[in-house]
This record gives C-alpha cells, sequence and structure tokens, in this order.
C-alpha cells in the first residue's frame, strides 16, 4: 500500500519531467516533430541549442538537489545547501579573476575561447575551496568547524571580489554579474559532454553514500558503533558535493536556491528520510524544478530571457519560507 | 563456543594526559551473563563502555573479544560484536522509528547493498521483542523517553551482537517502563544468551537480577558477583567519601550515621508491623526486635491498633496519624 503510492509518486514524476522536456524542446514545433518533417533550421536549433540547454537544466537540477541533499542530512540542518562548503565562492573568486582581474592587467579573451577560460577558472576556484575544506575537516574532525569554515571563506572570497569590483571597469564588472546570475545557454554541444561526465562521477559517488547517510542522521557517535568510519564517510560526502556543485557552478555559475529547497520538496512529496528512495526522488525533483524555472524565464516576457537565478529564486524562496512559517515543518530535516 | 569478552590490566580516559584515576581494569565475561556497573558520577563508568565498543581508543592494557583485540577488527566487524546505547535518546533528530530499527542493519548492508529480507526478519524480530509494535510508524521524537529507550534496545537487536552495552538505560523512566527495560535486558542474557552490561544508580534492582557487577571504588574498579562483593564489603567503598554505607537489609546505601536515635522495641508481625517499622525509623528513632528498650510499640495486626508503653506515655491509638503525633512528642 505505501510502498505504492511511492512508486506512483516516481511515476509521475518521470512524467512531468518527460512532458516537460518535451515542451522544452518542441514549444514551437510540435505538428512538425510528430510528423517527423522538421525543416533544417529547426533541427539546428534543437541539436545546437535546445537539447545542449536542456541536458544543461537536468543536470545543474539533479546535481545542486542531490548535494543539497547531503549537506542538509550531514550537518543535520534543514537550511543547509550545496553553497554551505564555500566552495561556489571559490569558483566565483577564480571567475571574478578571469572576467575582472586579467581586465584589469590589460588582457583580453577573445569571446569564444572566453566560456571555457571561465568555465576553468571556476573549477580551479571550487577544487581549491574543496581541498581547504578538506585540510580543515581533516585537522578538526567537527561537522561545525567546516560550517564556520565554509562561512569564512565565502566572505574572504566575496571580499576580494568587492575589491575587484571597485576597480574594474564597467563592462568587466557587468559580464562578472552576469555570470553570477546563472546561465542555462552557455554551454554548448562539446562542452555538455564534460559537463555531463562530471556529474555523472558525482551521482555515482552519491550512489555509495545513501546508506551512509541514513545513519548518519543518528550522529557520528551511533554511526561509528555502527560500523561506519565517519571521518572517511565525510569526506567522500564532501568529495561528491564537491564534484556536484563545482561542476554546475563552473558551467552555469551558482544557481540559487534549488539545492536548499528542492530537497525538502522532495522530502514532502515521498514522505520519507531513506536517502535509497530521496536520491533518486531528489533527481527528478530537481531536473523538474530547474526545467521549470528555465522555462519560466525564456517565456515569462517574450523575447526577452531572464536571468534563471531570478527563477529559482521565485521557486525556491516560498518552499523555504513555507518551511519556516508552516508548524515544525522546519525541523523536518 | 561461547562468545568472550577479556579485559586485561586497561586503562581508559578522554585522553593520554586526563585517564581516570585509578588501577588498571580486569575483568571478563561471557553470552548469558548481565552485568551492572555501579559506582559514582564521573567516576568513569560511561567512559569505559565507550572503551569498550571502539568510540574511545584503549590508553593501555588489551580488550579482547573471543581471543582477538578489538584494536585489530574493522568497523563493521566490530559493529557485529558490540553495540552500544547512549544514556541521551535527545541525539536522534525525529525519524520514523522504524527508520531508526532499520539503522541497527547497517553493519550487515553495508554502504551499498538494499535490505534484503533477512535484514526485514531482524528487525520485525527486533521490533517484536521490544514490544514496539504499536509505534512502528511514529516519529522518534514525539515518543515518551521510555518509548524511546525501547526503540533504541530495538535497534541495539537488530544489530545482533553477541554483547550489548546500555548506558544508563533506566534513567528518567517511570517505574513501569524502568521495569520493562530491566525485564528486556534479563531476557536477553537468559533467552538470546546476550551479554549485557549496563550501567545504574538504581543499586537496588541491580542487586536482584545482574550476575556480576564491576564496582568503581575510589582506587580501582572491583569485578564480581553482586552478594560477594557485598561480603566483601566492597560496595561499603563505594561512597565511603561521602559518608554512605551498604545496608543489606535495605539493599541500598545509607548514612553511616552512628547517633542513630532513641532505641524502641517494636512487637508484633505482618505488614502493618513492617509499615509501622518503617514509620518509626523515619521518625528518628532506632527499632529494634526482641530486645528490651525505654519505648516498646506493640502492633495489634488484626484489630490495626498501636500500643505504645513508655516511662513518659502509655496509650493505645486506632489511627495511624494520632500514633505518629505520639511519637514525635516522645523523642
Amino acid at each position: 500500500m505505501k510502498t505504492g503510492r511511492k512508486s506512483l509518486s516516481f511515476i509521475l514524476l518521470i512524467i512531468i519531467l518527460i512532458t516537460l522536456s518535451a515542451v522544452a524542446l518542441f514549444h514551437d514545433s510540435f505538428s512538425a516533430m510528430i510528423s517527423g518533417n522538421l525543416n533544417d533550421l529547426e533541427l539546428i536549433t534543437l541539436y545546437e541549442i535546445r537539447i545542449p540547454r536542456l541536458l544543461a537544466a537536468l543536470l545543474s537540477g539533479m546535481a545542486l538537489s542531490v548535494s543539497g541533499m547531503q549537506m542538509q542530512s550531514i550537518f543535520r540542518n534543514p537550511l543547509a545547501g550545496p553553497y554551505v562548503l564555500g566552495i561556489s565562492s571559490g569558483g566565483a573568486l577564480g571567475v571574478s579573476l578571469i572576467t575582472m582581474g586579467l581586465a584589469l592587467t590589460g588582457i583580453r579573451f577573445s569571446s569564444t575561447a572566453a566560456f571555457s577560460t571561465v568555465v576553468f577558472a571556476s573549477a580551479a576556484g571550487c577544487l581549491v575551496f574543496l581541498l581547504i575544506v578538506f585540510a580543515i575537516h581533516i585537522k578538526l574532525r567537527h561537522p561545525a568547524t567546516v560550517l564556520v569554515a565554509g562561512i569564512l571563506l565565502g566572505s574572504a572570497a566575496s571580499a576580494i571580489v568587492e575589491i575587484m569590483q571597485y576597480l574594474s571597469p564597467e563592462r568587466s564588472v557587468k559580464s562578472f554579474l552576469v555570470w553570477t546570475m546563472g546561465s542555462l545557454s552557455s554551454v554548448d554541444n562539446s562542452q555538455i559532454w564534460i559537463f555531463m561526465i562530471f556529474v555523472s562521477a558525482g551521482l555515482i559517488l552519491s550512489l555509495f553514500l545513501n546508506n551512509v547517510l541514513n545513519v548518519l542522521r543518528a550522529g557520528d557517535e551511533y554511526a561509528q558503533i555502527l560500523g561506519i568510519r565517519v571521518s572517511f564517510a565525510r569526506i567522500l560526502v564532501f568529495t561528491s558535493t564537491g564534484i556536484l556543485t563545482g561542476s554546475v557552478v563552473a558551467f552555469c555559475g551558482p544557481i540559487a536556491f534549488v539545492g536548499i529547497a528542492v530537497p525538502h520538496m522532495t522530502r514532502m512529496i515521498l514522505k520519507t528520510y531513506n536517502h535509497r528512495l530521496l536520491f533518486p526522488g531528489n533527481i527528478l525533483t530537481g531536473s523538474i524544478v530547474l526545467l521549470l524555472a528555465d522555462l519560466g524565464a525564456r517565456f515569462t516576457i517574450p523575447g526577452l530571457q531572464l536571468p534563471v537565478n531570478a527563477m529559482t529564486s521565485l521557486i525556491g524562496i516560498p518552499v523555504i519560507l513555507y518551511l519556516i512559517l508552516g508548524k515544525n515543518k522546519i525541523l523536518l530535516s | 563456543m561461547k562468545n568472550i569478552l577479556e579485559i586485561s590490566a586497561l586503562k581508559t580516559g578522554y585522553c593520554r594526559e586526563n585517564p581516570v584515576p585509578g588501577h588498571p581494569f580486569t575483568a571478563m565475561t561471557e553470552e548469558g551473563l548481565l552485568t551492572a556497573v555501579i559506582g559514582k558520577n564521573g567516576a568513569g563508568k560511561t567512559t569505559l563502555l565507550k572503551t569498550l565498543c571502539g568510540l574511545l581508543p584503549a590508553l593501555d592494557g588489551k580488550i579482547m573479544i573471543n581471543t582477538r583485540e578489538i584494536g585489530t577488527m574493522t568497523h563493521i566487524e566490530k559493529a557485529r560484536m558490540i553495540s552500544y546505547i547512549m544514556p541521551n535518546t535527545g541525539m536522534i533528530p525525529d525519524i520514523r522509528v522504524k527508520d531508526v530499527v532499520s539503522m541497527g542493519r547497517f553493519p550487515y548492508t553495508g554502504w551499498f547493498k538494499p535490505g534484503q529480507p533477512q535484514d526485514h526478519n531482524a528487525c520485525n524480530e527486533a521490533i517484536a521483542q521490544a514490544g514496539i509494535e504499536h509505534l512502528c510508524e511514529k516519529q522518534f521524537h514525539q515518543l515518551s523517553e521510555g518509548e524511546k529507550q525501547r526503540v533504541l534496545f530495538a535497534m541495539a537487536l537488530a544489530q545482533n551482537t553477541p554483547f550489548m552495552l546500555f548506558d544508563e538505560p533506566a534513567a528518567f523512566l517511570d517505574i513501569p517502563a524502568r521495569n520493562h527495560i530491566y525485564d528486556l535486558m534479563y531476557r536477553l542474557t537468559r533467552k538470546n544468551h546476550k551479554s549485557v552490561i549496563f550501567t545504574t544508580h538504581d543499586i537496588r534492582r541491580a542487586m536482584a537480577s545482574c550476575d556480576m557487577m564491576w564496582v568503581f571504588t575510589p582506587g580501582e574498579i572491583i569485578a564480581g558477583m553482586p552478594e560477594e562483593l557485598g561480603i566483601n564489603g566492597v560496595l561499603d567503598q563505594v561512597f565511603q567519601d561521602d559518608h554512605l554505607v551498604f545496608n543489606n537489609g535495605l539493599m541500598d546505601y545509607t548514612p553511616a550515621t552512628n547517633t542513630k536515635g532513641p532505641a524502641v522495641e517494636v512487637i508484633g508481625s505482618g505488614s502493618v508491623f513492617e509499615w509501622t517499622f518503617a514509620l518509626i525509623q523515619r521518625l528518628g528513632f532506632y527499632p529494634q526486635c526482641n530486645i528490651t528498650a525505654p519505648i516498646s510499640v506493640i502492633v495489634d495486626e488484626t484489630g490495626k491498633q498501636w500500643h505504645i508503653r513508655s516511662e513518659k506515655f502509655t496509650g493505645s491509638f486506632f489511627s495511624c496519624t494520632e500514633f505518629a503525633q505520639q511519637m514525635k512528642n516522645l523523642i
């Protein structure tokens, strides 16, 4: 009976995801798609623009949601999200160094090389910050210290970013600001594969952490009594979150609120705390939410694309508000 | 073959610089035995249990399970040998009771495998044995303290280890819940042939049920059969700094005062007699049988009457309250 309800939820989520994906790909060429005679322009739009954009949305959605789930469970904090480790601040710092710092020194990139450079700078920044988090964790071995360190790292990074914003010309400040708003359309056909490989690696690693996350909820001591090397397990969780968050930040920018809100939505939909179910649930819900946000960004104002962060915030903030204002809901971490 | 836990020359403590004071501890226990750990707050009972289950490293000495030192076991191997339930049930956030119990199966499912049919069976058995079938779908944080303890018991049962450690399992529980926990621990040793080691301050109940006692005296930890420890005066040493001695009539600790109040001879039998005996003691007298004392009280069991005979006063009472009032005047 109960399992039946959960299977039904999964089937519904899959149907919604397929429908939304179809809308995203074929919203203006639906009849042509059915009859199988898309013209050349439509085919090029499909392969060069819409499919990479759809994949970017799905991959970012699942990556952020799974890493948000991991952070909420490992810190036992309902307001934790993929960015609590401060890794994304590293990405922002890397990108700001490229977009504003290099501009200050007078070096310019051609526009085709620019995006790859941004991805590389962001990934490098995320990696450096992840290594700092590891070092702190290995030295101090307490989850709270990692949280504090994450906040401090983030503040330090944004202080440096602010200095560069203050010193840089308007144009490069704007290109950095646009990056912070997130974008699903920058990734092209060739880069999407790299994105996919990273997200898959992160998700495969996460797959092996679900049983551990179930037990870690009871606290470190019980986890150790039940046979988990807690500090090693936590390193693995940080690694998978680092890969997932870092690759999203690198390819699509710091997309906001999905990582905090979706794990809660998934728990409400599936009504379970079992990570073996929450994991696929978050993959589906996360993809759907980011796809919805992207559709919203494309179609709210005809002819104009809004930044994706504006849409994810508009979807995510009501969920978080509901969690805080709804009676005792915030406890359901 | 019986599972055996051997402790030799063990020194415990949270860190090497700050060990628990006293001599090294040597003891052993085996499956089927119920062991109570007795001692003052802060004596190191919890530290000992945490060291036994591997949460803290042994500062010195050895802990062997079936001739294997626990330091050489992997985390999973250890988790299949020893379970430990902490006194603070608030550690666990809200989560469904069923999911708490199924955590106990982690040593068998490991990092990746889903629960197998034998895991579900083990959980269901544990739930049945702890008597928490009706709580399965509830949230852990909504339960009463006694129910939480039983859920954690079920988790430890699902873990299915030969050695089970419980840190103050009956603290904060009301009397029926406490009874239930003691019953469960007793049955675990007799029916499931587990070796249960628990800490408690409820010395009377420990005396009545356990096979072995590990007693923290100021200088060392002494292991033995409870009665033997009583005969050898070990129990008297536990609270000697606080001037408490073990009273084997009450099976509890009482102040070691020499001034026992004026002697009263109490004559009679039956339950009214016993209550009266207790009352006279509470009022500050030293009640005794079969002696001659300046004050004597005769209890008439059938007529519920109390006769007082003394130099100052002689009379009879039909009410316990009036009798007590008069006794107070005599002190």
